[in-house]
């Protein structure tokens, strides 16, 4: 399975430096405020995992793939780890650039930090969890399901972040409790990674079982 | 010793089915699979590469049993194919710099013996070569990871002559310790003249025979004479008919038979595979 990983993340090294590059850009001409790193956080490992299946089957490199000295759960297997790396890059990015944003104006308290950078990660591995099963059963129609449900998390997000933006600029400037007492405030932020994480296990036996009975050829 | 031993494969598609097919390929030599288009060919390869799920049936690599050891059985067949599904943005360096990790006994000293062999410019992509040069950067990939058997779907269909002959010479080199064999699927049934030992033939998914091609060749025989001899007896006697104005041609599956039944009535000679193949393949068509 690590030959695979391996392989995925050489031949796709541009793709990702591309979306680096784009994030990097996006936060230079848009600026590192508001919750910005957050929807960073969000699109680039989605955007990167996404890439990375879909090539799969758009290519039919799968067919190249299954004929190595590899069994189809290891494929199942690279492609999830990615997912959860690259949704852990996600929180890495959100952080990154939250911090970025300390001492500036307004900025965030580090409860919001936690909590949202855990809600990025679970939107991530949710979409994922909705993705991966439905690229490996339906291969690229998949993807226009996906850019249909992006588009619609993308409008749901952004107005959403706009109403916390005002929420935490005025939760921001009353006297904050502790993290602890914040997040307890708040145990959805607390159980909706490890929902995901469910969710995502939940999508990983359902891939596993779809790609073993499939016929690729 | 069997490299390939296959047990009541089926497999059913909406507009195919392959019915039960049974055979060996022996170690050691080089064994060629032929029929015509939607013989099933392909299926039975990609059944053996875990490409397709067979409905039923057993599949068995060297004693091994096929899924249950699939990594250990790939990482001993080298494979190539006329659908070459490599990374398109990938130069031939990279694509090998990807591929060999997948193989404990994998030689970049091969590799680049193959690639000067078949003059292969490593900087090159993929997406920019030719047919024929995508189908060498496939064999230099299957044979430098020391494999033992070799399995090629119709890989001689983008290649120029020249190399075509140079290939062939590369195969029997290859089967030369006799440890390592071939399976050769192909309708260019002239290389298998060459260079197969054995031939499985297949037709509208039914195994028609499979055995050594010297028997296949004394079995068969080409039947030539003039249309007064074709009655309905004798018509079912043949495999397939081709009959025109000034008399017919036909395949008989018993060459003894053939030779009671006509004397010196009519002119029997040595099929090629490529005789037995379309007689095969269009026999019931002809014999309406």
């Amino acid at each position: 399975m690590g030959n695979l990983i391996l392989k995925d993340l050489r031949v796709h090294s541009k793709i990702g430096a591309l979306l680096l590059v784009w994030a990097l850009g996006f936060l230079l001409f848009l600026g590192a405020k508001g919750l910005m790193g957050f929807t960073v956080g969000y699109y680039v490992p989605l955007f990167f995992t996404i890439i990375i299946v879909s090539a799969e089957f758009k290519n039919q490199n799968l067919l190249f793939i299954n004929s190595l000295p590899v069994t189809r759960r290891d494929i199942v297997n690279s492609k999830f780890a990615i997912a959860l790396a690259t949704s852990i890059l996600g929180v890495v990015l959100s952080i990154g650039i939250s911090l970025m944003q300390k001492g500036g104006e307004a900025s965030m308290p580090l409860e919001w930090t936690i909590a949202l950078t855990l809600l990025v990660f679970s939107l991530c591995l949710l979409t994922l969890s909705l993705y991966l099963p439905m690229v490996f059963w339906l291969g690229e129609k998949a993807l226009l399901f996906v850019s249909v449900l992006i588009s619609a998390l993308f409008i749901f997000l952004t107005s959403s972040f706009k109403d916390l933006s005002g929420w935490i600029g005025t939760y921001a400037d009353s006297a904050a409790p502790s993290t602890l007492a914040t997040l307890l405030r708040f145990p959805g932020m607390l159980l909706l990674p490890a929902l995901s994480l469910g969710t995502l296990f939940i999508a990983w036996l359902i891939s596993a079982r779809v790609l073993e009975k499939k016929d690729l050829g | 010793m069997t490299a390939i031993d296959i047990q009541d494969l089926t497999k059913r598609y909406d507009r195919f089915t392959l019915h039960p097919v049974s055979f060996t390929v022996p170690k050691g030599y080089i064994t060629g699979l032929i029929g015509p288009n939607g013989a099933g060919k392909s299926t039975i390869i990609k059944a053996m590469l875990g490409l397709v799920r067979p409905d039923s049936g057993q599949i068995r690599f060297d004693g091994r049993s096929f899924p249950q050891e699939e990594r250990a059985i790939k990482e001993q067949i080298g494979f190539v194919s006329d659908e070459n599904h490599f990374y398109e943005q990938l130069t031939v360096a990279e694509l090998k710099r990807n591929f060999a990790p997948f193989y404990p006994e994998w030689s970049d000293a091969d590799f680049a013996r193959y690639a000067n062999l078949f003059e292969l410019d490593l900087k090159k992509r993929i997406k920019d070569l030719s047919k024929g040069t995508r189908m060498k950067v496939s064999l230099a990939l299957a044979l430098s990871h020391n494999a033992r058997l070799l399995i090629m779907d119709e890989p001689t269909g983008g290649l120029d002559p020249v190399f075509r002959r140079e290939l062939l010479d590369l195969l029997s080199d290859f089967i030369q310790d006799g440890e390592r064999s071939v399976l050769f699927s192909t309708h260019i049934t002239t290389d298998l003249d060459r260079v197969a030992d054995y031939i499985i033939c297949m037709n509208r998914g039914r195994l028609v025979f499979s055995e050594s091609k010297e028997s296949i060749l004394e079995r068969y025989v080409l039947v030539r004479g003039s249309n007064e001899l074709l009655d309905r007896d004798v018509r079912q006697e043949f495999i397939g008919l081709r009959e025109t104005e000034v008399g017919f041609e036909a395949l008989h599956a018993d060459r003894r038979r053939a030779t009671e039944l006509f004397r010196n009535a009519a002119i029997l000679e040595n099929p090629t595979l490529e005789d037995i193949l379309y007689y095969t393949a269009k026999g019931e068509v002809l014999l309406g």
